[in-house]
């Protein structure tokens, strides 16, 4: 996701509406219905064959922040 | 005298001859036996005249007499399309045939088939355009043409329904290879289902003869099938289809009215090969099968297929049907084998010591036909000179049936949508599949192996790959090897004068293939759609081959690499019953259920919640809900809305969670306060609300609409899987039961019931969250404004439900307490011009359009959509949802109707009821920008086209300072 304070209409846009699709391997978002656990799949999207999956905090390992907007306070 | 053509025992395997069975075909009474399917009862009294063709009406008989071809679509009672080769006859059943102008006897549009030369491939996309204005006096006319069968638009519905089973294997197709790839499985402990769609298993091994005594196939089916059905692991489901494959092994099996719905761990196809047919001049008339119909005839039905009989053939297989036919007193002129080597030396000289006459390397050329080419009556055989050649030499053999083999197409269905490849081998003149997903498997002649000890053993085979990704310690089989062959390499023999069917169901002839490649449609998908080959009931199952090879030397390319079309779901015609077929729909109830059922709630669904929508008879529901809310604006009202969203979040990160998902701001909200809260998605599209309780520094209670909390629960965990803050979420929807307890007297209610909360309005105000004991029951209490009375939202843990009900129905009593329900609820919300998410918004409804901008924490460092919603805020607005009144007694808008801006559609309505409290009718609507001014009006189109002018106000309709909810 863009920093959604410091980007532009169009690169905003892009993020929300647009998506790549090519026929790769993609890293997606999928969550396990019955106990609501999110986790990433790696698939190839012309096989859908599943090559890996693992646990969200493989890749988010930190807390993250945003930063208050420039023009004025937190509320 | 009726059943004339049958035969004695053994033969007849499904019929029982003492059960009869009579009913009316085109009007003439038929007597057949109980086990029969309609097209075996027909022929057995001679009667083979089923249909009429779709273009030229010619008249059609069985071809396959197994439900794989088109001739035998009839209508039977009310129901169009029926295959009389897989339908049993009821007793008194009246058919009839269908696609004719006259009756199926006398077709008088079977003139069309002199004007074939008019009608070339593709005419209809250039005929009928010129001049113009022409075809709208076509069009009536093709109109009654076109179409199969008739609609009885009184038919009652039906029930069907939906089984849902999961299986480490599932096998397709109950014949040698199927039989023994079940056995193998479920000896080694799998559970197996097998399906076929015949109504006995054995598949060829209860019609094919295999061996020169013809004792084997007999021999072979009763053990396979003897251990089969004794098999604690496997469950057989006949008269049953599976009608695709999808991802997974998730298969669709058909069975009379149900749908099976299965997940099997692995999946083993040994679905069979069609027998192909022979393409000559009128290749099509009735008394013209394939061999394999009539081993079926005789052999299951008793019924005797003719009297004189020629076979054509490519392989073996002719050779023993002749044996067959011979054994059941049927005369065999003459086998004409197109090979010009003949067959094996066995079969040879067993055919040859009966007297059976064999000319090899021969074809028939054209088939003679009686009148009004209703039955065969003889053939032209010719000498084979060259690919699709023959000599000018004819040798005319009298006959009333001709058996035809030009070799087999395997059942590639199920497999090409697996995503299974099809290649031809050129040597073998045969297709074969390779590239399937792993866990589906293929066994018998859809792998190309057709002699009887190969079948089985590549059906073990099939099975212990599948056993091994089970997890099985099993040794592997090697590949079959198979070299017996089954098919010729071209078995079309174009004529001049056409009528050499390539595709029987839309009458296409060799010329029409070769036509559209000629035109420039040269890929077979092209040729497809312009042609309609393969688009038949019949599915390209006998004419894909003999395409491909004709598209193939048309276009100069190899047959593989022509291929064939795209196989897609469904296999078999599929009914829309099937698919909304009674599925696995569980039903949640509250707590307090019991109770409202014995007030008399008349209920509803709320997502798959039940509700009470008010209480009283369905016939009285304005009066009820008119009647309710009186009562809660003047008295005391009590509403079960256990049903709601709950979501509890608890830790130090608590509210930086609220604040980033939600667009108000939360961190400073004060313990013991509630505050209404937003929720956007990424688009800026406002799609929940619910309030948040803040109970502590670190915990927080929101609520959520009762269809949207699992979405916001499972958003809000991938969120925070991304943030990683510090809180745990729970979705405790399900933990507590709530009622709203609302109206002016609700405290004089509350206040016997609840003695360790103070109530006074300066102790607990409106928008308060406090704690204590309703009843003795510990509970949460929160002071919301949705209906627009002093009321209070109780919740409390589920199992005290209905207890809490009971107390406050007892407590209530001194004051006249009433239960309301979802649509009161609605019509009080609405009076005070609350929306309801997903209904006074959609999918584009962003937090401008719909007033709630003061809902907004603007100067937040994030919240989900909020750049989105800064983005479309900052647009021009296109339309806005407003507050409208109408005098009462106008026609009343219902939600859906469309409000208009001169012709243009600038709206629609979203909300809109009667209102006793304010006397007239209001509602909510989305307008145009430039009709939202207070004061402006719009139109709306009500049904049969009535118009009413709508005027806007401002909200609330009633109670504009909010006095009654802050009491």
């Amino acid at each position: 996701m863009p920093d959604p304070n410091n980007c532009s209409d169009r690169e905003w846009a892009e993020y929300v509406f647009y998506s790549d699709n090519a026929i790769q391997v993609v890293r997606e978002w999928w969550m396990h219905s019955a106990s609501s656990y999110w986790f990433i799949a790696e698939r190839h999207t012309g096989s859908d064959e599943i090559l890996k999956t693992y646990p969200s905090t493989e890749l988010f390992k930190e807390r993250v922040e945003f930063a208050a907007k420039a023009t004025g306070q937190t509320s | 005298m009726s059943n004339r053509m049958r035969l004695a025992a053994p033969m007849g395997l499904l019929i029982n001859r003492n059960q009869h069975v009579t009913f009316k075909f085109e009007g003439k009474q038929y007597d057949g036996y109980h086990g029969d399917n309609i097209a075996s009862a027909l022929l057995a009294n001679q009667q083979w005249l089923m249909s009429r063709s779709f273009k030229y009406h010619r008249p059609r008989a069985p071809l396959t007499m197994a439900g794989h071809d088109a001739n035998t679509l009839i209508q039977l009672g009310g129901e169009p399309n029926v295959l009389a080769d897989r339908v049993a006859p009821s007793q008194g059943d009246i058919i009839e045939g269908q696609n004719y102008s006259g009756s199926l006897e006398n077709d008088r549009d079977s003139i069309l088939g002199y004007f074939g030369r008019f009608m070339p491939v593709g005419f209809y996309y250039r005929a009928f355009f010129k001049p113009y204005g022409v075809w709208e006096k076509w069009e009536s006319v093709i109109r009654k043409k076109a179409g199969l069968g008739k609609l009885d638009l009184n038919f009652e519905p039906e029930y069907y329904d939906k089984v849902y089973l999961f299986k480490d294997v599932v096998v397709v197709g109950a014949g040698p290879a199927g039989l023994s790839a079940a056995l193998t499985a479920a000896d080694a402990g799998a559970s197996v289902q097998i399906v076929d769609e015949h109504p006995i298993l054995g598949g060829s091994l209860s019609y094919h003869r295999f061996d020169l005594e013809g004792k084997i196939a007999d021999q072979t089916r009763s053990d396979l099938v003897a251990k089969v059905e004794a098999h604690p692991n496997i469950e057989v489901t006949l008269n049953a289809t599976c009608n695709a494959w999808f991802a997974d092994n998730y298969l669709p099996v058909i069975q009379g009215k149900r749908m099976y719905k299965v997940r099997a761990k692995e999946c083993i196809v040994a679905s069979g090969a069609f027998e192909q047919h022979v393409v000559f001049r009128n290749n099509d008339l009735p008394g013209i099968v394939v061999c394999s119909a009539v081993s079926r005839l005789m052999k299951l039905y008793a019924v005797k297929p003719g009297r004189r009989a020629v076979l054509l053939t490519g392989n073996d297989d002719a050779y023993f049907t002749a044996l067959d036919l011979y054994e059941q007193g049927v005369e065999v002129a003459a086998i004409v084998d197109m090979r010009a080597q003949g067959g094996a030396q066995s079969v040879t000289a067993a055919v040859q010591n009966l007297g059976i006459k064999i000319t090899l390397g021969s074809t028939v050329y054209e088939a003679l036909a009686t009148k009004g080419n209703k039955h065969i009556r003889g053939v032209d055989v010719r000498a084979i000179s060259g690919q699709g050649e023959v000599d000018a030499q004819s040798n005319l053999i009298d006959c009333d049936l001709l058996c035809v083999s030009s070799g087999f197409m395997p059942s590639y269905s199920l497999l090409c949508q697996a995503g299974g490849q099809l290649s031809y081998d050129d040597e073998t003149a045969a297709f074969n599949l390779s590239n399937l997903p792993a866990h589906l498997h293929i066994a018998g002649s859809v792998n190309g192996i057709h002699s009887l000890t190969a079948v089985i053993r590549d059906g073990e085979r099939s099975a212990v790959d599948a056993l091994q990704n089970l997890g099985h310690d099993v040794a592997s089989i090697e590949p079959i090897e198979c070299d017996k062959q089954t098919n010729f390499d071209w078995p079309i023999f174009k004529h001049p004068k056409g009528k050499d069917f390539v595709d029987f169901d839309e009458d296409l002839q060799v010329k029409d293939i070769i036509n559209a490649t000629r035109i420039g449609y040269r890929d077979i998908q092209l040729v497809k759609r312009f042609s309609t080959l393969g688009m038949g009931p019949s599915q390209g199952r006998h004419s894909a081959l003999p395409a491909a090879r004709l598209v193939a030397k048309s276009t100069q390319r190899t047959v593989s690499q022509t291929g064939v079309t795209t196989a897609r779901p469904p296999y078999a015609p599929e009914k829309l019953a099937h698919i909304a077929g009674r599925i696995f729909d569980p039903v949640r109830r509250t707590a307090m259920h019991d109770r409202h059922i014995e007030m008399g709630a008349k209920m509803m669904p709320a997502g798959n919640w039940q509700r009470p929508a008010f209480y009283g008879k369905p016939e009285d529901r304005d009066k009820c809900i008119w009647a309710e809310s009186e009562h809660v604006r003047n008295k005391v009202g009590v509403i079960d809305v256990s049903t709601l969203g709950g979501i509890e979040l608890r830790g130090p990160d608590a509210a930086e969670f609220m604040n980033r998902m939600y667009t108000f701001a939360f961190l400073k909200q004060p313990v013991g306060k509630t505050r209404y809260a937003v929720l956007t998605n990424e688009h800026g599209v406002v799609v929940d609300d619910g309030v948040a309780c803040r109970i502590a520094d670190d915990h927080f209670y929101v609520t959520a609409t009762t269809g949207g909390v699992g979405g916001v629960y499972s958003d809000m965990l991938k969120w925070n899987a991304q943030w990683r803050l510090d809180v745990d979420i729970a979705n405790v929807t399900a933990a507590f039961s709530a009622i709203n307890l609302a109206g002016p007297d609700s405290r004089k209610v509350l206040e016997k019931i609840a003695s360790d909360v103070d109530l006074s309005a300066e102790g607990f105000p409106h928008l308060a969250y406090r704690e204590g004991s309703v009843a003795g029951i510990p509970a949460r209490l929160l002071r919301v404004g949705f209906v627009g009375e002093l009321g209070y939202e109780i919740h409390v843990p589920t199992s005290y439900g209905e207890a809490l009900w009971d107390a406050v129905i007892e407590a209530g009593k001194e004051h006249d307490i009433k239960p309301f329900g979802v649509e009161t609820q609605r019509l009080l919300r609405l009076e005070k011009g609350h929306i309801i998410v997903s209904q006074d918004t959609d999918s584009m409804s962003h937090p401008g359009e719909l007033d709630l901008g003061w809902a907004i924490a603007r100067k937040k460092p994030f919240y989900v959509g909020g750049r989105s919603v800064d983005i479309v805020m900052a647009r021009k607005q296109t339309r806005k949802l407003v507050g409208f009144t109408l005098p009462k007694g106008s026609a009343k808008p219902e939600e859906g109707h469309l409000v208009l801006s001169g012709d243009d559609i600038s709206g629609n309505i979203t909300s809109c009821e009667y209102s006793p409290t304010v006397d007239s009718i209001v509602g909510l609507a989305f307008v145009s920008i430039d009709q939202c001014e207070v004061g402006s009006k719009f139109e709306v189109r009500t049904d049969n086209n009535v118009m009413v002018n709508a005027r806007v106000v401002k909200l609330p309709f009633y109670d504009a300072d909010g006095k009654r909810q802050e009491l």
